[in-house]
C-alpha cells in the first residue's frame, strides 16, 4: 500500500502539479508534524491539512480550500 | 481540462477571425470602425472575465482583490474611451477633458499594477517552491527587465518630457507608458508561478494571465519596433490592435479558467 506521503501528493497533484505537491508534502511534514515524509502516519493527516490550508486558501479562497481538504481527507485516511 | 484548454484556444480564434476582417474591409470607411468596435469588445470582455473571477471567490479571498483591482483597470479604460464617443464630454473643454482622461489612465493604470502585483506574488503568500534555480530566477527576471526597458523605456522618457513641458494630454501616455512597464515586470513572477503549478488545475489562471501579460509586451514591441523593422503605419496598427486582443482575451481566458477552477472545487469534492 502507498505510503500517506504517496497518496497525499497524489491527491494534491491535480491540483498544485506534480512538484509543488511533493515539495508541499515534504515541507508541511517538517513543518507540522516534525517529520520526514516518509515517516508520516495517519495520526498526522489532520495537522498536515491544517497547515496546507493557506497554501489552497490563496489560490482558491477559503470554501474552495475547505471542500478540497475535505475530499483529500477522505481519500488519503 | 477540455474547457481549459478551450480558453487558451479563444483568444487565436479571434486573432484569426480580426485578421480576416482587417484584410477585408483594409482601405474602406469601415475599417477603422471595425478596429475600434474590435478593441473595445474586447477590452470589454476582459472586464468580464476579471469580474467573474473576483465573483468565484468569497469577500475575504485573497485573490478576490486582486481580481477586482484587474476589472477595475478595465473598466476605468473603457471609461476612457467612453470619452470620446459624442457624449457631450467636449463641454468641458480640450484641456480639461484631457486631464479628466489622463485621470483615467492614471487610475487604470494604478488598478493593473496593484491586482497585478497580487497575483504575483501569491507564490511567496502561498509558500510555493518554484521549479527552478536562483540562478535561473535570477537570469529571468533580469531577462524579463531588459525586455521591458528596452520596449517601454523610450516610450517613457519620450511621454514624461512632453508633461515636463506642460503637455497635460502627454499626462495619458506617460502614466500608460510606466503602469506598462511596471505591470509587464511583474511577467517574470506569473510565469515562474504558472511553471510552478504546471500540470496543475491552479496553473490554469496563471498561464493564461502569464500569456496576457507578453501580449501586451507585445502591443508596446509592435509600436515601439513596427517601424523600425519596416512595417508601415497601416501594418503597425493592425499588428499592435492583434496584441492588444489578445492581450485582453487572455485575461478573459484566465478570468474565466480562475472562476472554473474555483467552482469545480466545490462541485466535484463535495
Amino acid at each position: 500500500m502507498p505510503s500517506v506521503a504517496d497518496r497525499l501528493a497524489a491527491a494534491l497533484a491535480p491540483y498544485l502539479g506534480a512538484f509543488n505537491a511533493r515539495v508541499m508534502v515534504k515541507t508541511m511534514a517538517q513543518r507540522s508534524a516534525g517529520v520526514a515524509p516518509e515517516a508520516l502516519r495517519p495520526e498526522h493527516l489532520p495537522a498536515l491539512l491544517e497547515a496546507l490550508t493557506p497554501t489552497l486558501c490563496t489560490f482558491v479562497g477559503r470554501a474552495s480550500a475547505e471542500a478540497l481538504l475535505d475530499g483529500i481527507r477522505r481519500e488519503v485516511a | 481540462m477540455t474547457r481549459y484548454r478551450a480558453l487558451a484556444l479563444f483568444p487565436l480564434a479571434w486573432g484569426a477571425a480580426f485578421l480576416l476582417g482587417s484584410a477585408f474591409l483594409d482601405g474602406t470607411a469601415a475599417h477603422p470602425v471595425f478596429l475600434r468596435t474590435q478593441m473595445e469588445l474586447a477590452k470589454a470582455l476582459a472586464l468580464c472575465g476579471a469580474i467573474a473571477a473576483a465573483q468565484g471567490f468569497e469577500r475575504g479571498d485573497y485573490l478576490r482583490r486582486a481580481w477586482l483591482l484587474i476589472a477595475g483597470c478595465m473598466a476605468l479604460l473603457l471609461l476612457r474611451d467612453a470619452t470620446l464617443l459624442p457624449l457631450g464630454f467636449d463641454a468641458m473643454g480640450e484641456r480639461r477633458l484631457a486631464g479628466l482622461r489622463g485621470l483615467l489612465v492614471v487610475g487604470a493604470n494604478l488598478s493593473q499594477i496593484a491586482g497585478t502585483w497580487m497575483l504575483a506574488r501569491a507564490w511567496r503568500r502561498a509558500a510555493l517552491a518554484l521549479p527552478v534555480s536562483r540562478v535561473s530566477q535570477a537570469l529571468l527576471v533580469a531577462s524579463v527587465v531588459a525586455v521591458v526597458l528596452a520596449v517601454t523605456g523610450p516610450g517613457m522618457l519620450r511621454n514624461a518630457a512632453l508633461v515636463g513641458r506642460g503637455d497635460v494630454a502627454a499626462l495619458t501616455g506617460s502614466a500608460s507608458a510606466v503602469g506598462d512597464a511596471v505591470s509587464l515586470l511583474l511577467i517574470a513572477p506569473l510565469l515562474l508561478t504558472a511553471l510552478a503549478l504546471r500540470g496543475g488545475l491552479f496553473g490554469w489562471p496563471y498561464s493564461l494571465l502569464t500569456t496576457s501579460y507578453v501580449a501586451w509586451l507585445l502591443y508596446d514591441a509592435a509600436i515601439a519596433m513596427g517601424p523600425t523593422v519596416g512595417l508601415d503605419s497601416a501594418a503597425v496598427r493592425v499588428v499592435s490592435e492583434l496584441f492588444r486582443a489578445f492581450g485582453c482575451l487572455f485575461g478573459f481566458s484566465a478570468g474565466l479558467a480562475q472562476r472554473f477552477v474555483v467552482q469545480q472545487l466545490r462541485r466535484v469534492v463535495c
